[in-house]
């Protein structure tokens, strides 16, 4: 038996003097989808910056191993040509740099890092564009500036669309649900569930329990007091539902 | 000649209000001293008022300071419908935490030039800023301003709106400075200027001297007429065309009036706005 | 002085008295020894035949430079200029020492080719190599001029223009930058050896883009040049100067001038790239540059645009500047400056609305690394007559690490109330968000400052030429190396 894609222990992580993360294990599959909720403040996202290697996210104990590797030391860019995609809670937006430019440089950079030559330019059009009406972005918003003007439903789907042109082997979704219509919600589970394919992982941290009841995880794990307080299938979410964090949280005290 | 020197002097902890008249009469030419000391951890809400009929020349000079975690909300108005010509050199240092607000609103004098240093020496502290300067028919106002960030954190906003009208000039000369220390600094300037008058004049420097790199800075700068649109609308809406103007003229000053809201000056504010913008016929601005 | 001054016995004694003073080898004797004087002033303008009305001009200059002092309002450090230790005239051919193939060319300059990707058979002409070998560049350029000599635009070096069309040059020189304007102009005015002229006849559309690039015939003129374009009622005509590529160069002080003048209806742009040696990392040498740029448009309607991308020099002076004297005349700037290591920069630009309904707009994008400083100094003036002007400014600074400065100093000045002028600034250290965001999607820091860096200057990049806008772009990745860690 492989280790699994990616090996959380113990971690602990600093972010301005204060312990946001104390003791932290978590372990992912192959092919698994985990969802991880919690309230507010409960460090959901200090998770998903420590993983992809965020300066001021100092870990202080504990191990992360990605495919057996440990990612500590690495580079933020040297994590994501290992496959690791964070999908952003507010993605960024950079003003005259082309979206379409940013996402060729970066699936460049991956291919060059996995020792392939880069992609042939009408290819890449072709992939983006395919990929793009896939998740109903509006075609001019490939060449607009990164993000710059989107509104937020557009830059969710935008990170979805570097999702599915960069193919990671572990995308850890940071609230990529939250602030969506119910269409768009639509469109970015029917994303995810195209790109399940029986190896690539998915970490979905999210506080609602909709976008779970469109893509059914395989593991439910409750963020509460610092580390996971509570771990379960599927049906974790509707008992969250029906009794809300409170429960969790005395737990976790 | 007269030459005078005040003081007010706020206790560590203490709470206080105060009102700072000053009265100027015909033919005074005098020299004026104030200083303003805030200890630490003591609030001051102060109001300080010029009025009168002078035509003299007068020079201010203020001194501001406030020690760590100070507080204090200042507003200045000057009314000198006599045309006398005044200097003012204002001083602010702020220490840690401290945090000002003062707003200033000018009309009337033949001449009105205030010359401000703000100093945020102290990390973390902050400044509000607000001036407005009514110049009438001839008369010239300017406001010279320097904000320097020497500690960290520091955060100040400053915004100086002037109206201007016919044979009226104003200048403004704004400077945020960063020094090495301020890293993390949050300045923000702006300066915007209507123009009343076809022979009114407006002359704007708004300059930023950055030498520190984690900095968030702006400043802007607008100088236009009333906006013609603006004014056929109200027209359509059964306004007389005065009304209109006022109505647009005393918008843009109350960006900056409304923060005039300490009792005495408030008042004072009032009657200065509704003496030039009569809204039942020509206000000496905006006839 | 009725005689051609190159008939004058004087100056022939002069030059044979200069000779004396030990200057043998064949190469080097036709430079003037260093110094500058009224004589020296005489020579150069001798040796170029010209008639006598430029060397009174070139003398009255001189007069006035030589009681004038050097500016000293720009938030410059500018070490002593000893102006008696530059020889202020060098004949084409000249240059001594000039490396005899690309083997004996600094590795570092030719590195720099490879990064920005400059062709093979350009590297030698740009590093100064001293072969006579015929570029490629020569058979383009002769179609070139045959296609400019159908339309009837004139397109020639300074120096043939003073002989072939000495009215236009007598009409024109000094008409937007008259030589008091400034201690550098005064000082070009004087000495000044060659450079470009343009003239575009009326309701003329130049055929192509002019560039200095396919200016050949000369050498050694890049030290104080002079440029006059002239576009005539209705015309049209796009100028592009120099080159993304370090040229060397052995002069340190620059002082050009550029004068633009634009008739009713008529359209000027002008594009720089200017990427002089900047100096070591340690902020040794590097080219003083003092340009001294100015366009008119003098008819109604007419329009002036100037881009620039100034990534070299050790010191840059330079506000390229529109005068809006036309009725409904538009003046255009778009700057990106870039400075490194010991680089310092004081540039920008001067509106100066006269005519009715006349409109400017400045962009300017200035980013600062290392220990250097960088400054946007603008006027924007609205005459009391200039009713309906409008002026649109946006100046944005960019800095990267704790030692450098950005500074921003616009100032308006407006006399019409129906005037609209709008100014906006910010100053800002690249953002850790955009760093991050695109390091997570696998790039590298010094790509992913490449990158933000780029789009910080895309909207001037825009207003490039096309190819030139794609070696800008190259350029301000070598400008940046090593402002990053």
């Amino acid at each position: 038996m492989s280790a699994p894609l990616l090996d959380i222990r113990e971690l602990t992580v600093r972010v301005e003097g204060k312990e946001i993360l104390s003791g932290l294990s978590l372990e992912v599959g192959r092919g698994e989808v985990h969802a991880i909720m919690g309230p507010n403040g409960a460090g959901k996202s200090t998770l998903a910056q420590a993983l992809a290697g965020r300066d001021g996210y100092g870990v202080s104990a504990g191990s992360m191993r990605f495919d057996g590797e440990d990612l500590l030391g690495m580079s933020p860019e040297e994590r994501a040509c290992k496959g690791l995609f964070l999908g952003f809670q507010y993605p960024v937006e950079i003003p005259g740099v082309s979206n379409m430019y940013l996402l060729r440089s970066a699936l460049n950079a991956q291919r060059k890092a996995a020792g392939q030559p880069e992609i042939n330019a009408a290819e890449f059009l072709r992939r983006a564009r395919q990929e793009a009406s896939r998740l109903k972005l509006k075609p001019e918003l490939l060449k607009r500036g990164v993000n710059e003007g989107f509104s937020g439903g557009e830059k969710k789907r935008n990170e979805m669309l570097q999702l599915a042109v960069l193919k990671p082997r572990l995308a850890v979704l940071d609230e990529t649900d939250s602030g969506l219509d119910i269409d768009a919600l639509k469109v970015v589970a029917s994303g995810i569930r195209a790109l399940r394919d029986g190896q690539r992982a998915f970490v979905l941290i999210t506080h609602y329990e909709r976008i779970l009841n469109l893509v059914s995880p395989d593991k439910v794990h409750v963020l509460a007091g610092g580390g996971i307080a509570r771990s379960g299938g599927a049906e974790l979410v509707q008992e969250l539902e029906a009794a809300g964090y409170e429960t969790f949280l005395r737990e976790a005290a | 000649m007269t030459n005078r020197i005040s003081e007010i002097v706020v206790k560590a902890g203490a709470r206080r209000s105060e009102v700072v008249c000053f009265e100027h009469r015909r033919g005074d030419h005098r020299e004026q001293r104030l200083r303003i000391v805030l200890e630490p951890g003591s609030e001051l809400e102060l109001q300080e008022l010029h009025y009168g009929r002078s035509a003299g020349e007068l020079a201010l000079q203020i001194d501001v300071e406030l020690a760590q975690g100070a507080r204090m909300r200042h507003a200045a108005v000057l009314d000198d419908p006599g045309g006398g010509r005044f200097t003012t050199e204002r001083t602010i240092r702020l220490a840690g935490q401290a945090e000002l607000e003062y707003t200033r609103l000018s009309c009337g004098a033949a001449s009105d030039r205030e010359i401000l240093h703000a100093n945020m020496e102290g990390r973390d502290s902050r400044f509000r800023h607000g001036a407005l300067l009514l110049v009438e028919p001839g008369r010239h106002a300017g406001l010279e301003l320097e904000i320097a960030h020497g500690g960290r954190r520091a955060a100040s906003e400053s915004l100086c709106r002037c109206i201007v009208s016919a044979n009226g000039s104003g200048r403004f000369a704004g400077r945020i400075r960063i020094d090495p220390q301020g890293q993390g600094a949050d300045a923000r300037l702006r300066n915007d200027n209507l123009l009343l008058h076809e022979t009114a004049r407006m002359e704007t420097r708004p300059e930023l001297e950055v030498y520190a790199d984690e900095v968030q800075c702006a400043h802007g700068a607008a100088t236009g007429a009333l906006d013609e649109a603006a004014l056929f609308y109200l027209r359509t809406r059964g306004l007389t065309a005065p009304q209109a103007r006022a109505m647009l003229v005393r918008a843009f000053a109350s960006r900056i009036s409304d923060a005039i809201n300490l009792a005495d000056a408030q008042t004072m504010a009032g009657t200065i706005l509704n003496r030039a913008l009569r809204d039942d016929g020509p206000g000496r601005l905006a006839a | 002085m009725s005689a051609p001054a190159a008939r004058n016995p004087e100056i022939q004694e002069l030059l044979q008295r200069k000779y004396q003073h030990g200057f043998v080898t064949d190469i080097e004797s036709d430079t003037l020894p260093p110094g500058l004087d009224e004589d020296v002033i005489r020579v150069i303008s001798a040796r170029k035949e010209e008639p006598e009305f430029l060397l009174d001009w070139r003398l009255r200059a001189f007069r006035y430079w030589r009681e004038a002092r050097e500016p000293s309002w720009a938030k410059l450090n500018i070490p002593p200029i000893d102006y008696q230790a530059i020889s202020y005239y060098s004949a084409p051919g000249a240059a001594k020492d000039a490396p005899k193939s690309l083997d004996e060319v600094d590795p570092r300059l030719l590195e720099t080719y490879d990064k920005l990707g400059i062709p093979l058979h350009e590297r030698a002409r740009l590093a100064g190599v001293a072969v006579d070998a015929v570029f490629d560049s020569v058979s383009v350029a002769t179609t070139f001029k045959s296609r400019l000599a159908e339309a009837g635009v004139i397109f020639c070096p300074f120096s043939e223009a003073v002989r072939e069309h000495p009215e236009l040059v007598r009409k024109y020189l000094g008409s937007v930058v008259p030589y008091r304007d400034n201690y550098f102009a005064a000082l070009n005015s004087a000495v000044f050896t060659d450079g470009s002229f343009v003239y575009v006849p009326k309701n003329t559309r130049c055929p192509m883009e002019l560039s200095t690039y396919f200016r050949i015939n000369e050498r050694n003129t890049g030290q104080f040049e002079r440029t006059l374009i002239i576009a005539d009622e209705g015309s049209e005509v796009s100028y592009l100067e120099g080159c993304t590529a370090p040229m060397r160069d052995e002069n340190q002080l620059h002082a050009a001038v550029v004068e633009l003048v634009a008739l009713k209806d008529a359209r000027i742009k002008y594009s720089t790239v200017q990427n002089w040696y900047p100096g070591d990392e340690k902020g040794r040498g590097g080219i003083y540059n003092f340009v001294t740029k100015r366009g008119d448009c003098r008819g109604r309607n007419s329009s002036i645009s100037w881009t620039q991308v100034e990534a070299g020099s050790a010191i840059t002076w330079k506000y390229p500047s529109c005068i809006l004297r036309g009725d409904n005349s538009t003046g255009e700037f778009y700057s990106v400056a870039v400075t490194n290591n010991f680089q310092q920069a004081d540039t920008g630009t001067k509106m100066i609305h006269i005519g009715r309904n006349t409109s400017s707009n400045i962009l300017s994008k200035g980013i600062s690394a290392g220990r250097a400083q960088n400054t946007y100094r603008g006027l924007v003036k609205v005459f009391p007559r200039a009713e309906g002007a409008r002026n649109r400014t946006q100046c944005d600074s960019l800095l990267i690490g704790r030692d450098c400065g950005a500074h921003t100093f616009p100032h308006m000045d407006i006399g019409h109330p129906r005037a609209v002028v709008e100014h906006e600034a910010t100053t800002s250290r690249i953002s850790e968000d955009q760093l991050f965001y695109c390091r997570q999607r696998g790039l590298g820091e010094e790509d992913a400052v490449n990158l933000i860096v780029n789009g910080f200057c895309k909207q001037v990049f825009n207003m490039l030429p096309m190819e030139f806008a794609v070696e800008a772009q190259a350029l301000m990745n070598v400008s940046l190396e090593g402002a990053i860690g």
